[in-house]
C-alpha cells in the first residue's frame, strides 16, 4: 500500500504511533475538564459521573451537570479500546432533557442534543468528524443515586479531514446514522 | 454495588460488537478509456474568442479531442451557453438570469457590436454531427444563483434537454455531464447516452462516495485537490468510476497529470499535445 503522502502518517501517528506528544497534548485538555468536573461534583451533588456504550460504539465516560431537576450538560469522552485494529476516540458534549413525569413504572422520557468530535485511524483512512445527534431517551431510576439510561436517535455527519493512505480500499464515514447509546448515571456526592 | 458493576462490564461488553460506520465501496472494475484532453470553455487560453461560444467551440474541437462548455437553460427550456447565470447588455449591465427569460429575449441581448455573445448548446451539437462526429463534449450543468426558480423542475428539465439534444443529433457516447445537482443527475439514472459526473470540490473519497450516493460514472475534480498519480487512477477505475480533472496548464503539469491515465483531462493550452509527445 503506497502512502499519500508524508503528512497524512505524520496525522495518523498522533494517536497510538510514535507522536506520544501530540497525543498528550490533544487529550489533555479533555482529560483535565473531566477531571475538574469530577472535582467539582464531589463538592456538588449538581453532578453526576456517566458512563456508557454508544456514539458510534464507543465506550464512554464523562460529567454531566444537572443544572436544573430536568435539565443537564454532559461531557464525555469514548474510545473503541482499538478495537479491530482502528483506533477511534470521541469527546462530545450534549444538552439533555428528562421529563419529570414518568410514563410508566418509574420510566422517565427525554431527548438528548448534542455534537460530538470523533476521529477514525486504521490503516486504512484518518478521519476526523463533526457529528450531531438527536436523541430520545428512557431513563429508569435503580436508587437516588443510580440511574441507567437507553437513548436511541440518528447522528448526522460531517466530515472534517479524510487522509487516504493506500490506493487500494475507497471509503467514507456514513453522513447518518442510527444510533443506540446505554448508560449509567451516578449522582456524585448522594448518600 | 454488585448490579452496576455487571451492567457497567455489560456496556463494555458491548463496545466489543457493533457496526462499521465507514463505508468501504465494493470493488466494480472499470477499464477506463484512452485519456480524452478537452478545450476548457471552448476556446481555453485564446482571448481573441469569446468563452463559451459556438467560435469557441469550434476552435477548440479543431485543436483536442473536444470541448468542456458551461451550460444554462432559459425560461423555453433551451440550453444555451455560458458560465454567468446572468444575462447582461453590451455595456455589462445584468439584464435578468437565463431561467427568468425567454429565447427571444435572450437574443435580444446577444449581438454586441456585430459579434453574437449567447449561443444554444444546440449549435455545437449540429457542428459536431456534421464536423467533428469524432469529438467529445462535457457539459458543466450550471445551478441557479441570480435568481432561484423551481430548482428541482429546472434541473430535471436541463437533464431532459440534454438527453433530447442527444438523441437528436446521434451524440450517444461523445457527452459528459459535470454537476453537483442531485436533481440533475438522478434524471439521468438509467440511461446510457452521456456520461455524468459529480463535480467534487473537496477530495477524491468525498468525490467517490458522493458519486456512489449519487449513482454517477464519474467524478469531476479540480486538479490539485490532491495529488493525482496513476494507482490513485487505477483506485478509481477499481470502484467502477472515471476520473475527470481540470483545470490542467502547466506544462509540468501537464506530463504528469497525462502519466496518471485519467479519462478526461480539461486545460486552457492549445499546445497540450505538445507536452506529450504530439500522442
Amino acid at each position: 500500500m503506497k502512502p499519500k503522502n508524508c503528512r497524512l502518517f505524520r496525522t495518523a501517528n498522533l494517536f497510538w504511533g510514535a507522536n506520544l506528544k501530540a497525543m498528550k497534548y490533544k487529550y489533555a485538555l479533555i482529560l483535565m475538564l473531566i477531571f475538574i468536573g469530577w472535582e467539582n461534583a464531589n463538592a456538588q451533588s449538581k453532578f453526576s459521573a456517566t458512563a456508557g456504550w454508544g456514539f458510534y460504539e464507543l465506550a464512554n465516560v464523562g460529567v454531566q451537570w444537572n443544572y436544573s431537576q430536568i435539565s443537564s450538560l454532559s461531557l464525555y469522552g469514548g474510545t473503541n479500546f482499538k478495537k479491530n485494529e482502528t483506533s477511534q476516540y470521541s469527546v462530545g458534549l450534549s444538552f439533555d432533557q428528562t421529563f419529570r413525569k414518568p410514563i410508566v413504572w418509574k420510566i422517565k422520557s427525554g431527548y438528548s442534543v448534542g455534537t460530538i468530535y470523533w476521529t477514525s485511524d486504521n490503516e486504512l483512512y484518518y478521519f476526523k468528524n463533526l457529528s450531531f445527534p438527536f436523541m430520545a431517551l428512557l431513563s429508569y431510576p435503580f436508587s437516588n443515586s443510580f440511574c441507567v439510561r437507553v437513548e436511541g436517535g440518528v447522528l448526522f455527519n460531517a466530515i472534517l479531514q479524510s487522509d487516504r493512505k493506500q490506493n487500494v480500499e475507497a471509503g467514507y464515514p456514513e453522513r447518518v446514522n442510527g444510533n443506540v447509546r446505554l448508560g449509567i448515571i451516578y449522582k456524585l456526592g448522594s448518600k | 454495588m454488585k448490579r452496576y458493576l455487571i451492567l457497567l462490564l455489560a456496556i463494555l461488553l458491548l463496545n466489543s460488537i457493533g457496526c462499521e460506520k465507514i463505508s468501504y465501496l465494493p470493488d466494480n472494475p472499470f477499464t477506463g478509456i484512452p485519456t480524452k484532453v478537452l478545450m476548457h470553455r471552448g476556446n481555453g487560453a485564446d482571448t481573441t474568442l469569446m468563452q463559451n461560444t459556438l467560435p469557441a467551440a469550434e476552435y477548440g474541437l479543431s485543436k483536442l479531442d473536444g470541448i468542456e462548455l458551461d451550460i444554462q437553460i432559459s425560461k423555453d427550456g433551451t440550453l444555451w451557453l455560458d458560465h454567468n447565470n446572468e444575462v447582461s447588455d453590451c455595456e455589462g449591465n445584468i439584464v435578468g438570469c437565463f431561467q427568468t427569460l425567454t429565447d427571444a429575449e435572450i437574443m435580444a441581448f446577444a449581438e454586441c457590436n456585430g459579434e453574437l455573445r449567447y449561443h444554444t448548446l444546440e449549435s455545437v451539437f449540429a457542428l459536431m454531427a456534421s464536423d467533428y462526429p469524432d469529438s467529445y463534449i462535457s457539459l458543466d450543468i450550471k445551478g441557479q444563483y441570480c435568481e432561484i426558480v423551481n430548482t428541482v423542475e429546472t434541473m430535471q428539465t436541463m437533464a431532459h434537454s440534454v438527453l433530447a439534444l442527444v438523441e437528436e443529433y446521434n451524440m450517444q457516447n461523445k457527452v459528459l455531464v459535470e454537476s453537483s445537482s442531485i436533481e440533475f443527475l438522478k434524471e439521468l439514472d438509467n440511461q446510457s447516452m452521456v456520461g455524468q459526473c459529480f463535480i467534487e470540490f473537496s477530495d477524491l473519497d468525498a468525490g467517490m462516495a458522493n458519486a456512489a450516493a449519487t449513482k454517477t460514472k464519474g467524478i469531476s475534480m479540480n486538479y490539485g485537490l490532491e495529488e493525482i498519480t496513476a494507482d490513485v487512477v487505477n483506485l478509481v477505475h477499481e470502484k467502477g468510476y472515471g476520473l475527470v480533472l481540470w483545470v490542467v496548464n502547466d506544462s509540468a503539469d501537464i506530463q504528469a497529470v497525462w502519466n496518471a491515465k485519467p479519462d478526461f483531462i480539461e486545460t486552457d493550452n492549445a499546445d497540450f499535445k505538445k507536452y506529450i509527445g504530439g500522442k
